[in-house]
């Protein structure tokens, strides 16, 4: 009688276990899909904060791995797919879901492409449905400063260099502990020769900003990118302003 | 000596009878408790998701929950129809897979004690095939909410496009197609709560609803690009210009 009613207890235990199971099983995969979202959440703060701090945007993710910024021993469930990655001019990292082995399950892949615990990311099927290899998470940026230090860095070079620098590049910084160390100055090309225009990082959104007189009739890439209304000064301290389509003389 | 047999035997049923009595009250108690102490958990879960994540509390899924409930420590209790040992989220799940409530109409009492719960609070109940399912959160979505949703569709939108146009070399036509995969991917068709009918007897398909939204969102895309709020959004307006 005893060895019946202790066998029906064992039984009965085990199958309360494997019960127990397959919730904490699901439970334990869909944490790692949140884990994966954090992570990709404090890379996206980390690329953000680097860009503030070093007025540069960072070569690959291993720059971000750092005690000021994602911490020297942040332990990432991404980190075996990332080391080394180049974020090659692009705010973005590759879909690391893919690589997983819960890649093609419905109800996991759906919560990580969605925006659930997402509010730095997004996710973005660039590819179409049954190809997910183009698809990627962007980074949103959300301090002005920021975005204009990404814009430039991103269409102009990679690093913003002092104008001194041998290694000359066509959008440059003042030199350091100088008067115009906070000055950024934009040239037609790398040579520096055909100054189009400077300004003073903190007025990149209003202005003023000092355009060459001899650049006029100020059709350069770079015109295009300077926001309508902001105030501009020729170098013989002509007054225009941006508009919509065109830069206008001030009477 | 029989009498008194069988007063003895009468006291100890009537004593067995109490007591299994009380017991069932107080069993019953608890199942309602703990039914009423679920539907408040999973509510105030779903309405903390919806306020950080912008989205209905109606919306938020089973899986999303459980994400959010503490790993071990038997939480997965308040997904399930009673607390018993052998209850398990495939057989016995309370929650189903969208975040609603599902009671059988075998659990009357249950069924009392969730309505009696809800009798003050605005909530769906279906009955089909004697299975009665409950939303849990506001089943009405607050249009400033609606509104961020599209505003964060187009910032999407946006960062899509000045990845895909201002770091490389395009044709016009190529120029065009971006903004029509933009504007297919990030379209978001049901948070555009505008009924877009030009007049109050129109009628819309549902095709000509689709493409009346996208052209809405369209020309959001365009009234964000026009207020050339930093360099990037001003240089992509230069670009798309003449397809907005």
């Amino acid at each position: 009688m005893i060895k019946i009613f202790l066998t029906l207890f064992f039984i009965s235990n085990f199958l309360n276990a494997a019960d127990s199971s397959s919730f904490s099983d699901k439970q334990r995969l869909l944490l790692v899909v949140k884990q994966m979202i954090q992570d990709e959440e404090s890379i996206a703060r980390a690329y953000e904060n680097y860009i503030l701090n070093e007025k540069k945007i960072p070569e690959d993710f291993d720059t971000l791995v750092t005690d000021e910024y994602l911490g020297s021993s942040f332990k990432s469930t991404l980190i075996p797919e990332l080391s080394n990655f180049s974020f090659n001019f692009k705010k973005q990292l590759t879909s690391r879901f893919i690589k997983t082995s819960l890649q093609g399950d419905a109800s996991y892949e759906s919560i990580y492409e969605s925006d659930s615990f997402r509010k730095k990311t997004y996710y973005n099927t660039n590819g179409t449905p049954d190809d997910k290899t183009d698809d990627f998470v962007g980074f949103k940026l959300e301090d002005e400063f920021v975005k204009h230090m990404y814009f430039l860095s991103s269409t102009g070079k990679f690093d913003l260099l002092e104008c001194k620098d041998l290694n000359k590049e066509k959008y440059c910084w003042g030199e350091e502990d100088s008067d115009d160390e906070n000055v950024i100055y934009i040239y037609t090309d790398d040579t520096q020769t055909d100054l189009l225009m400077y300004y003073s990082i903190d007025k990149f959104k209003t202005g003023p900003i000092i355009i060459n007189k001899d650049a006029a009739p100020y059709d350069e890439d770079e015109f295009k990118a300077l926001s309508r209304g902001v105030l501009l000064y020729d170098t013989s301290a002509v007054k225009y302003i941006k508009t919509l389509s065109s830069i206008e003389v001030l009477k | 000596m029989l009498g008194n047999i069988w007063l003895s035997s009468a006291l100890i049923v009537t004593a067995i009878y109490s007591a299994s009595s009380v017991y069932k009250s107080y069993s019953d108690a608890q199942e309602a408790k703990e039914i009423q102490e679920n539907y408040q958990i999973i509510t105030d879960i779903k309405t903390l998701l919806a306020k950080q994540y912008n989205k209905n509390p109606d919306e938020v899924t089973r899986d999303e929950i459980m994400m959010h409930l503490p790993s071990g420590g038997n939480w997965e209790k308040v997904l399930l129809l009673n607390r018993n040992k052998g209850s398990n989220i495939d057989d016995d799940a309370l929650v189903d897979v969208d975040g609603n409530f599902v009671l059988n109409e075998s659990e009357q009492l249950k069924l009392f004690a969730l309505r009696a719960k809800l009798q003050n609070i605005s909530s769906n109940e279906e009955i089909e095939d004697g299975t009665h399912t409950f939303q849990v959160g506001n089943i009405e979505k607050n249009i400033v909410n609606k509104n961020k949703t599209i505003d964060t569709s187009v910032e999407k939108a946006i960062e899509y496009l000045s990845e895909e146009i201002l770091y490389s070399t395009l044709t016009t036509t190529q120029i065009k197609e971006k903004l029509e995969t933009a504007i297919e991917t990030y379209t978001p068709h049901s948070d555009i709560y505008q009924d877009m009918r030009e007049n109050d007897t129109e009628v819309l398909t549902v095709t000509q609803l689709a493409t009346r939204r996208e052209a809405y969102f369209k020309e959001k895309i365009k009234e964000q690009l026009i207020l050339n709020e930093n360099a990037m959004e001003t240089k992509l307006y230069y670009y798309l210009k003449d397809e907005l």
